[in-house]
C-alpha cells in the first residue's frame, strides 16, 4: 500500500489485523458561525477507537478536543456550532445523520460520557442510588429493586465504601473524587463499548487523580472498553493511553503509539509540549516554552497552522498545509520537516 | 529556575517575611441568632520565613489551606492568633489605613487573570490603578512606568489600549503580573498562577517569574498543587496538609529525602512523563482530606497513612529539624537516624 501522501484508514489509524473498529470517525469538521467570524474548531479530524484501546487525544485550549467529542455525541451547541461534514460510524450507523432521539438511544447506552465536572453529569435532587438505577430501568428495562440492587453492585465496583448505605446519599455528600467514582458507576451501569472521558480527572487532587486513573484503567482493561480520552495532560496520557492523537488549531497534527510519541516525536509541536512540560525530577534543566500563542480559529494562518510557533518553519510551510503521512508503523505526522524533529 | 546562591545566603536580616504559629479558624455559624457551632481550622499553627530573593513554594491538595495562608500573610483575611512580620515591622495588627501603606511591599497573583482583572478597563489602566493609588498621578511618568512594566513581563506597549477580552490567558497572567510588579513589592504571593494555563504557556509563565526575580530581587510565596511546577521554581517548600505544615526543607532535600510519609505519596502520585516508566502497581494513596471542622485526633494524616502507628491516633506531632533547614513533623521520625518505612 503506497500511502504516503493519502494513506488508508487502516494505516492512518494502525489497524494491525481485523479487529473492527468500535467507533470510526472520518474527516470531521466543525464550524461555528459567531456573528460575522467563522471559527473553524475541528478541521478533518479522524480516529478510530477499538474495543479495549485506549486513545488519548492531547491538544491544548482550542485545539478542537472538545468539540471533536461533542461532535460525536451530538451535545454540540447548535447553533452557533454546526457539522460541516464527516461520518462517525458507530456499529454500522452513521452517528451525524441518524435522528436525534435514535442517537440518544444508541449513545446513552452503548457510549458512555464521563465529563471533568462530575456535577454537571448528576442531579443534585436525586440520590446517587436512583440515579444508577435510572441507568438499569431505562436502558435495559430493569425492575426497581433489581436496579437499585446493581447500583450497589456498580458503586462496590468504583471503590466506594460502605455503598450499601452511600447508595441512599445525594451527590453533595460526595467529596469531589467520589463523585466522579458515582459517574464512573453510571457510565459502566448498561456496559458501554465505548466510554468518552473528556478531562475526567483535571478537577481532582493529585492523589485522588492517581486513584480514577487507576481504577478507569483497571475497569477498561476488565471490561474491554473502548476509552476516548480527551485531556491537556502529558501525564495523564503517559500513564493510561495506548495511542495518542496529538490536535492543534482543529486538525490532527500527529498520531501514534504513547511510546513513540513520547520518546520520538515527529510534529515538532508535540515536541514543543515535551520541551515546556514541567516534570518532577528535572528541576535543573532549563524550560523551552513553546513561543507566541495558539491561532484564532477565525484566522487560521495559511500553509500549517503552527508555522508562526514552529522553530523549523520554511517557506513551504506558510502556503502549503501540511497533510498527515506515515512516518512510521503507526506513527503519522502533518509535518513538512517531520524527520527534522529530534 | 532557583538560583541556589541566592537561597544559600543565610543571612538572617535578609528575611522579607516571617510567619510565627499563624492560625486562622473560621467560625460556623447557625440559626437566626447566628451563634457559633463550630470552627473550620483551616490554617492551625504555621510557622514559616521566606528570605530575599527566595521563593518557598507551598504545596497540598485543595482544603490543605494553602491559599487561606496566603491570603492570611496579605492581611486580606484577619487572623485568629500567631504574627506575621513584615521585613521589621508585625503586621499582624495593624489598621486597615496602616496596612494600605504596606500593602506596596507584598502582592498577589492570582490564578484566574480574567477575574483578577476588571473587563471594563483598558489593561493600562488596571497596571496602572495600584500606582495611582499609591499617589503617582503624573500623566507621563504613568505612561513612561507602565511601558517599563509591560516591556518587562514581556508584552508590547500597545497592549496598553486593549481590553482583557482581546488576550489569551497567558497574556492576562502576564498583565496579572505586571500589576503585581507595578508598586516594587518586597514580595508576591503566587496563588497557582499557572494551573488555569496550557502546558506551553505554563513554561513561558514560569520562566518569567524566574527571570524577574533575578533581575528584581522579588521573593515569592508560590502556592501550587502540582509538585512539578513547585520544585521548578521554589528553593525550599512546605508541604501542607489540613492546615498544617507537615514537611518543609530545601528542594532537593524534599524530592530526594522526603520525611513525611505525605510527601513521599504526594510525590508517589504526581504523573509521571514517560510511559516507559508507567507503574504497573504504583502504591496509590488512598482516601481523601478530611474535613477541616473535625480533623482527626492526633495526627492529621493518620487516617491516610500507611504507615500509622497507635500513637499518630493519640498525639499531635511537631514540626522538628531532621536535618539542617529541614523539618518534619511525624512520630515516626527519629532525629538520630534516617526514616525507612
Amino acid at each position: 500500500m503506497n500511502g504516503a501522501i493519502n494513506p488508508s484508514f487502516d494505516e492512518v489509524h494502525g489497524a494491525a489485523g481485523s479487529d473492527r473498529p468500535l467507533l470510526d470517525v472520518s474527516n470531521l469538521h466543525v464550524h461555528f458561525r459567531l456573528g460575522s467570524r467563522l471559527v473553524r474548531a475541528a478541521n478533518g479530524v479522524s480516529f478510530q477507537v477499538r474495543s479495549g484501546e485506549t486513545l488519548a487525544i492531547l491538544g491544548e485550549s482550542g485545539s478542537g478536543k472538545t468539540v471533536t467529542m461533542e461532535a460525536i455525541l451530538g451535545v454540540l451547541e447548535s447553533p452557533p456550532g454546526h457539522v460541516t461534514n464527516g461520518r462517525a460510524i458507530f456499529a454500522g450507523q452513521d452517528l451525524l445523520s441518524m435522528p436525534a432521539s435514535e442517537r440518544r438511544r444508541l449513545c446513552g447506552r452503548r457510549i458512555a460520557m464521563v465529563f471533568q465536572d462530575p456535577m454537571s453529569s448528576l442531579n443534585p435532587v436525586y440520590t446517587v442510588g436512583w440515579q444508577i438505577a435510572e441507568m438499569f430501568r431505562i436502558h435495559l428495562g430493569a425492575t426497581r429493586s433489581a436496579a437499585r440492587r446493581e447500583a450497589i453492585r456498580l458503586l462496590k465496583r468504583v471503590g466506594i465504601p460502605d455503598a450499601s448505605e452511600r447508595v441512599n446519599n445525594y451527590p453533595h455528600q460526595f467529596s469531589g473524587g467520589m463523585r466522579q467514582r458515582v459517574v464512573l458507576a453510571m457510565a459502566l451501569a448498561a456496559r458501554p463499548e465505548v466510554i468518552i472521558a473528556d478531562e475526567p480527572t483535571t478537577a481532582l487532587d493529585v492523589t485522588v487523580e492517581a486513584q480514577i486513573l487507576q481504577l478507569l484503567k483497571e475497569l477498561q482493561a476488565v471490561e474491554g472498553i473502548g476509552l476516548l480520552l480527551i485531556t491537556h495532560s502529558m501525564g495523564v496520557v503517559a500513564e493510561i493511553a495506548d495511542r495518542v492523537m496529538v490536535m492543534y488549531a482543529g486538525r490532527v497534527v500527529e498520531t501514534g503509539t504513547v511510546n513513540d510519541i513520547f520518546a520520538r516525536p515527529k510534529h515538532f509541536y508535540t515536541r514543543g509540549l515535551l520541551n515546556s512540560d514541567v516534570q518532577i525530577g528535572r528541576a535543573g534543566q532549563q524550560l523551552t516554552p513553546i513561543p507566541g500563542q495558539p491561532p484564532d480559529l477565525a484566522r487560521i494562518p495559511a500553509g500549517c497552522a503552527f508555522h508562526m510557533r514552529c522553530p523549523a518553519a520554511s517557506e513551504r510551510c506558510r502556503s502549503e498545509t501540511p497533510q498527515l503521512r506515515t512516518i512510521r508503523t503507526r506513527h503519522l505526522s502533518a509535518c513538512h520537516h517531520a524527520d527534522q524533529v529530534v | 529556575m532557583p538560583h541556589a546562591s541566592v537561597a544559600d545566603s543565610d543571612a538572617e536580616d535578609d528575611l522579607v517575611v516571617e510567619v510565627t504559629d499563624l492560625r486562622v479558624h473560621f467560625p460556623i455559624r447557625r440559626g437566626v441568632l447566628g451563634r457559633t457551632v463550630g470552627q473550620v481550622y483551616a490554617v492551625d499553627g504555621v510557622s514559616f520565613h521566606i528570605r530575599k530573593a527566595e521563593t518557598l513554594g507551598l504545596v497540598g491538595e485543595s482544603g490543605s489551606g494553602k491559599s487561606t495562608l496566603g491570603r492570611a500573610v496579605l492581611r486580606l483575611i484577619s487572623t485568629t492568633s500567631g504574627k506575621i512580620l513584615l521585613g521589621n515591622t508585625d503586621i499582624t495588627h495593624l489598621s486597615d489605613e496602616e496596612m494600605r501603606f504596606r500593602r506596596k511591599d507584598i502582592q498577589i497573583v492570582f490564578q484566574d487573570p480574567y477575574s483578577a482583572l476588571n473587563p471594563r478597563l483598558t489593561l493600562g489602566a488596571s497596571v496602572a490603578e495600584p500606582l495611582v493609588v499609591q499617589g503617582l498621578t503624573d500623566r507621563k511618568m504613568l505612561e513612561q512606568e507602565l511601558g517599563l512594566l509591560f516591556n518587562r513581563v514581556g508584552l508590547p506597549a500597545e497592549a496598553r489600549r486593549g481590553f482583557p477580552h482581546q488576550y489569551s490567558g497567558g497574556q492576562r497572567q502576564r498583565i496579572g503580573i505586571a500589576r503585581a510588579l507595578a508598586l516594587k513589592p518586597s514580595l508576591i504571593v503566587c496563588d497557582e498562577p499557572v494551573s488555569s494555563l496550557d502546558v506551553s504557556i505554563q513554561a513561558q509563565i514560569i520562566n518569567l517569574l524566574g527571570a524577574l526575580q533575578d533581575e528584581l530581587g522579588i521573593s515569592f510565596l508560590f502556592i501550587a498543587h502540582d509538585l512539578a511546577v513547585v520544585e521548578h521554581i521554589s528553593h525550599r517548600i512546605a508541604v501542607m496538609y489540613l492546615g498544617k505544615i507537615v514537611e518543609c526543607g530545601r528542594t532537593a532535600d524534599i524530592f530526594k529525602n522526603p520525611r513525611h510519609p505525605y510527601t513521599r505519596a504526594l510525590i508517589e502520585a504526581a504523573p509521571v512523563t514517560d510511559p516507559a516508566a508507567r507503574r504497573r502497581k504504583r502504591k496509590v494513596l488512598a482516601g481523601e482530606v478530611p474535613s477541616p471542622i473535625n480533623p482527626p485526633s492526633g495526627c492529621n494524616f493518620h487516617t491516610r497513612c500507611p504507615l500509622a502507628m497507635d500513637r499518630c491516633r493519640r498525639e499531635k506531632p511537631v514540626l522538628r529539624e531532621v536535618a539542617p533547614e529541614h523539618t518534619a513533623a511525624c512520630h515516626l521520625i527519629d532525629p538520630a537516624e534516617n526514616f525507612a518505612p
